[in-house]
């Protein structure tokens, strides 16, 4: 379980007016997310919501104890939570499964076990006939899906998902949302999930958290009531439709500021 | 570099391209061993039909390396080489990555370390001297203050150029300090520290030149020195030739070390 429980954040930085300027990040956010729940955070840009993620894995320091992990408060990376990347960050001068097997040789886990972890990972995204490829040589999708499996391979409880798909085209994108929820129905980690595609949030969580423009709030929270497994009929389904118009409109309302800018 | 294949056709059309990006590939290197036989050509036969004070043939240049004396010259030069320039690669290196994990070292060396990439070594060579006396140590010395700024400027610049989003993940994955410096740090910058040690390589030759040929009168250098004031033309153009020959060599090796450890790299483009 992972719980956010009144957290702010204030950025501090050198320079500006007074020597320094204040960021106000995020303000006051509560959210409780059950174990195997796939949560989906929406907002516009600059919300604070990627913040938000680094927080509950522990790059972004967190005062007090404000985000609690299985009732332990967060104040570092840990091994029970595994990050994905937008922009993969994956070592090119590495093949695909010594990728996989990276944190897992951090941990020291001896290198016949760490070989059937990363393969045994590689499989679950359907890349095992591509270990011994670097990275360049597989697309964008394929790099995204050793981004996947290097997250998976540490066998975490909770799954953070930055953007994951933000950088690949559309049908590349879909078809890597149907992968994560077949690996994910099949492991059931806790999943938070920022994006910024509405589609794509709709589609994959339980819940989706609406985040307000900075600094950021939580402006709703929408139970998605879609049944599962979801698939192309869901996207059609006018029940699918409903719930991103829904989220479209409360996004407007919140950009409403945006828009009259603008405007003017 | 490969040709830009346009697939109309079938396999005919790719064939044609492959054997079109051959005839280009066997045209390029024809045209270098051409310049380089018209340049020996013109080597030769302006050298056989002017005064021998003023240039010597190909031909008798080279003949001119066969000697063992000259072996042993570069022997001598070549031990203040290998140790200068050895000790430059590695403290280089070593410096220019102390420099990228600590701020301190950065902060402190980095000024000093501008300053002397664009100083006049030569004016060390004197201090040398005086310190060492006409000895090994000062040759080595001098070789190494004159390579070891750019191995060290460049090993700096490569542990700067690791993308954060890396630094970030082995953060997020839990890896140590001194794991995420031998798996990411230092293969990030190996691509600049061959560029240094390429650039040193240069330098360190001129290095090793440099002392002999000013003040110690030994080595490669001293014999360029000696042929010379004999008006021996085909003794100098024959160790000038060799320059030529050790520069290549070295500039290759390490180019070639750079193309196996960068491989992920060079495969990119």
């Amino acid at each position: 379980m992972i719980t956010v429980d009144g957290l702010s954040k204030w950025f501090v930085r050198e320079g500006g007016r007074d020597g320094v300027s204040v960021l106000h990040v995020l303000d006051n956010i509560d959210l409780t997310i059950k174990d195997h729940e796939f949560v989906c955070i929406i907002g516009p840009s600059g919300c604070g919501k990627t913040t938000m993620l680094k927080m509950i894995d522990g790059l972004v320091p967190v005062e007090g104890d404000a985000i609690r992990v299985d009732d332990v408060p967060v104040h570092g990376p840990g091994p029970d939570r595994a990050m994905v990347f937008q922009n993969f960050a994956l070592l090119p001068w590495r093949d695909a499964i010594s990728n996989v097997e990276l944190p897992l040789e951090a941990r020291r886990v001896p290198p016949a076990e760490r070989a059937d972890r990363a393969r045994e990972a590689l499989r679950l995204v359907g890349l095992n006939k591509f270990e011994r490829h670097l990275p360049h040589e597989l697309s964008g999708g394929m790099q995204q899906r050793v981004g996947l499996a290097r997250a998976l391979a540490t066998q975490p409880r909770h799954l953070l998902m930055d953007e994951p798909f933000g950088a690949l085209d559309e049908q590349t994108r879909r078809i890597l949302q149907d992968d994560l929820i077949r690996v994910w129905e099949q492991l059931r980690q806790t999943v938070v999930f920022v994006t910024h595609s509405m589609d794509e949030a709709v589609y994959l969580a339980d819940r989706v958290v609406i985040m307000s423009p900075r600094p950021g709030r939580i402006a709703e929270i929408v139970p998605i009531d879609l049944e599962r497994p979801r698939d192309d009929l869901t996207r059609r389904s006018p029940r699918f439709i409903q719930l991103v118009e829904h989220v479209w409109e409360r996004l407007r309302e919140l950009n409403v500021v945006d828009a009259v800018e603008v405007a003017g | 570099m490969t040709a830009a294949v346009r697939v109309a056709s079938g396999p005919d059309v790719v064939k044609g391209a492959i054997r079109a990006s051959r005839r280009r590939q066997r045209i390029r290197l024809l045209t270098r061993v051409l310049i380089l036989v018209s340049f020996l050509g013109i080597w030769e036969i302006v050298g056989r039909s002017t005064s021998r004070l003023f240039l010597v043939p190909f031909s008798e240049s080279l003949l001119a390396t066969f000697d063992p004396d000259l072996l042993r010259a570069w022997g001598t030069s070549l031990q203040a080489f290998v140790i200068g320039y050895g000790l430059a690669c590695i403290l280089g290196v070593a410096v220019g990555l102390l420099m990228g994990r600590f701020r301190l070292a950065e902060w402190s060396l980095n000024p000093y370390l501008t300053i002397l990439l664009t100083a006049p070594m030569v004016a060390l060579i004197p201090v040398f001297i005086i310190i060492f006396g006409f000895t090994l140590a000062a040759r080595a010395a001098i070789v190494f203050s004159f390579s070891f700024v750019y191995v060290a400027i460049n090993a700096f610049a490569g542990s700067k150029a690791v993308p954060r989003e890396l630094v970030e993940m082995s953060d997020s994955f839990g890896l140590t300090e001194w794991q995420r410096f031998r798996w990411i740090v230092v293969r990030s910058a190996a691509p600049l520290i061959m560029t240094g040690l390429r650039l040193g390589f240069g330098r360190a030759t001129i290095g090793m030149l440099l002392s002999e040929m000013l003040l110690l009168a030994v080595g490669i250098g001293g014999r360029l020195i000696e042929s010379s004031n004999r008006f021996d033309m085909a003794g100098v153009l024959g160790i000038v030739l060799m320059l030529l020959a050790f520069s290549w060599i070295g500039g290759s090796a390490i180019e070639a070390a750079d193309h196996r450890i960068n491989r992920w790299q060079r495969r990119r483009r």
